[in-house]
């Protein structure tokens, strides 16, 4: 009798776990490819991907890589993974150098449309400055191509150099 | 234990009347079962009946559009009143779309008291005492609970009008400032500072979308859908800013990218808390989507500096309902849109204005959810 009452009281708790709504759409044919992007040998973190199709679809995909340099793409969702296929590769990433301060912002955002100059003079505006060569930013410039075997893939690279 | 009967009635006899411990409580599992799988079956039925309330909101709202249109000339309410919409006030007041169709659904009296702060040249979402804490019920979709929370004393809004497949030039948080001698332009349903006449819809108002839903900002609890990427305040206040939206080399992908999870962004993004906040503000994060990423998607800003700062923004359609977001289009019709619609090559070349992927005329780059959104693109495919 104990067994049949934890048995019920087993099954009650799967029930309530198992039933959560469902999540967002789902594309089909898609796989999961993860790896590593390196500038130099070093782990890039903070680096956005983007895949540019060249047989496949007209989707694309990308990911953002983490500070480890790791990335997962994504189509979608987080985890959903990408159609396999030949992709041309770009990649960014940069910083804003004289960046305006708190302060600075709020005199922007009360002025009502006030331009920089009005506000700041000759104050050098903010400018986001490229921590990679600029050829990466562009798919047919970028030399970079992933081709994305059937079944999945988790030790990719993408090697950068940072010399232009 | 097994011996420990529940005696029922007071028969001092030796007939054993009534149930175990352990049977009552396999009975008490047996309900716990039951309720177990019907309380989902509740729960889904009463975010269905939210969900219609959502749907006919937008309804409501598109039908609204169609009476102002009656009522002015054949002309769609503006997107936004900005910059010297009036000419010799040269405020700035940055009056919203939710705004004028007041009138039209049944809000007479808070459009005008909306109208006196207008005519004085003040926003009354900064000084409005009176219009504080008024919620109007239609312009929020109870799927979401951040409708209830009031923000700076005033409501949120969850539905957000179309500015199409084009990505505008923006400075600061409104539209183009045609001060500064630059062209305002969308080509949306709606447009700031225009009036849209309805016969500029040659794509059919069948096919042109008006109006859809956001999530909404809430203070302390910023998502992928009620947030946007890479806002001024906090890119260039923090002084780190995220390369994704660095103007150069972005792409629409490189929006979606940022998306980290099922709610959150990517870690390392900064975030602005920005969307559907202030029902009467008509600023583009507040109160505008575009058609570019598939509903659901993150909303970006792109670089935007100083005066001739070229600026994107990528704002989603986004709603809490399972698998898309309600699409109200000119004609009166609701559409549900899923995520998985064709967008087209969101990972083509640098987007901006008029150039690469953001077109003035012409079909749309964004397939059919681009072609949704242009009102004059020309597109054969929108069905």
């Amino acid at each position: 009798m104990k067994k049949l009452l934890s048995l019920a009281l087993a099954c009650c708790a799967v029930l309530l776990v198992s039933t959560g709504c469902g999540g967002g759409a789902k594309l089909d044919g898609l796989e999961n490819y993860s790896g590593v992007v390196t500038l130099d040998g070093e782990p890039l973190a903070g680096a956005s991907i983007t895949l540019v199709p060249t047989t496949v679809g007209p989707r694309g995909a990308g990911a953002m890589s983490d500070d480890k340099g790791k990335f997962a793409f994504q189509t979608l969702q987080a985890g959903d993974g990408v159609a396999p296929g030949e992709y041309k590769v770009t990649v960014t990433k940069s910083h804003w150098e004289d960046a305006y301060t708190e302060e600075e912002q709020q005199l922007i955002n009360e002025s009502g449309g006030k331009s920089h100059k009005e506000l700041f003079g000759n104050r050098p505006e903010p400018t986001a400055v490229s921590d990679i060569p600029e050829y990466y930013k562009n798919a047919d410039t970028s030399g970079l191509t992933l081709s994305l075997p059937e079944g999945g893939a988790k030790d990719l690279k993408i090697e950068l150099s940072s010399e232009e | 234990m097994l011996n420990a009967y529940v005696k029922l009635g007071g028969g001092g006899n030796s007939r054993k009347a009534g149930f175990t411990l352990v049977e009552l409580l396999v009975v008490i599992a047996i309900i716990g079962i039951l309720i177990g799988l019907l309380l989902p079956a509740v729960q889904a039925a009463r975010e269905a009946a939210r969900r219609m309330q959502c749907t006919n909101n937008v309804k409501q709202i598109a039908l609204a559009t169609m009476s102002y249109v009656d009522a002015n000339a054949d002309t769609l309410p503006l997107a936004q009143d900005c910059w010297g919409a009036v000419p010799g006030t040269g405020t700035t007041r940055e009056y919203g779309f939710r705004v004028f169709l007041l009138p039209y659904v049944e809000q007479a009296a808070t459009y005008e008291l909306a109208m006196k702060y207008m005519k004085d040249g003040v926003k009354f979402w900064e000084s409005g005492a009176d219009l504080k804490e008024i919620r109007i019920d239609g312009y929020q979709c109870p799927s979401d609970g951040g409708v209830k929370s009031l923000i700076d004393g005033y409501y949120p809004a969850s539905y957000v009008c179309s500015y199409g497949d084009y990505c505008p030039k923006t400075e600061s948080w409104g539209w183009v400032n045609g001060a500064s001698g630059r062209t305002d332009y969308a080509r949306g349903a709606l447009q700031p500072k225009t009036w849209t006449p309805l016969a500029s819809i040659t794509d059919g108002t069948s096919n042109t979308a008006l109006v859809s839903e956001t999530v909404v900002a809430v203070n302390g609890a910023t998502t992928f859908k009620n947030g946007q990427a890479c806002s001024r305040s906090d890119v260039f206040g923090a002084g780190t800013g995220h390369n994704s939206c660095e103007l150069s080399g972005f792409n629409p992908q490189a929006c979606l990218n940022l998306k980290g999870d099922t709610t959150s962004y990517a870690s390392g993004v900064t975030v602005y808390q920005a969307r559907g906040k202030r029902w009467g503000d008509g600023q583009l994060p507040f109160s505008a989507f575009c058609t570019i990423l598939p509903p659901n998607s993150p909303n970006c800003s792109v670089g935007g500096v100083g005066d001739d700062g070229v600026s994107v923004r990528i704002l989603s359609a986004t709603s809490n309902h399972s698998g898309g977001v309600n699409v109200g289009m000119v004609d009166g019709s609701v559409r549900f849109i899923s995520e998985t619609i064709d967008c087209g090559n969101l990972t083509g070349s640098t987007i901006g204005d008029n150039t690469g992927l953001c077109k003035r005329s012409g079909k749309s780059n964004f397939g059919v959810w681009g072609a949704l959104g242009s009102r004059d693109g020309g597109e054969t495919d929108v069905d």
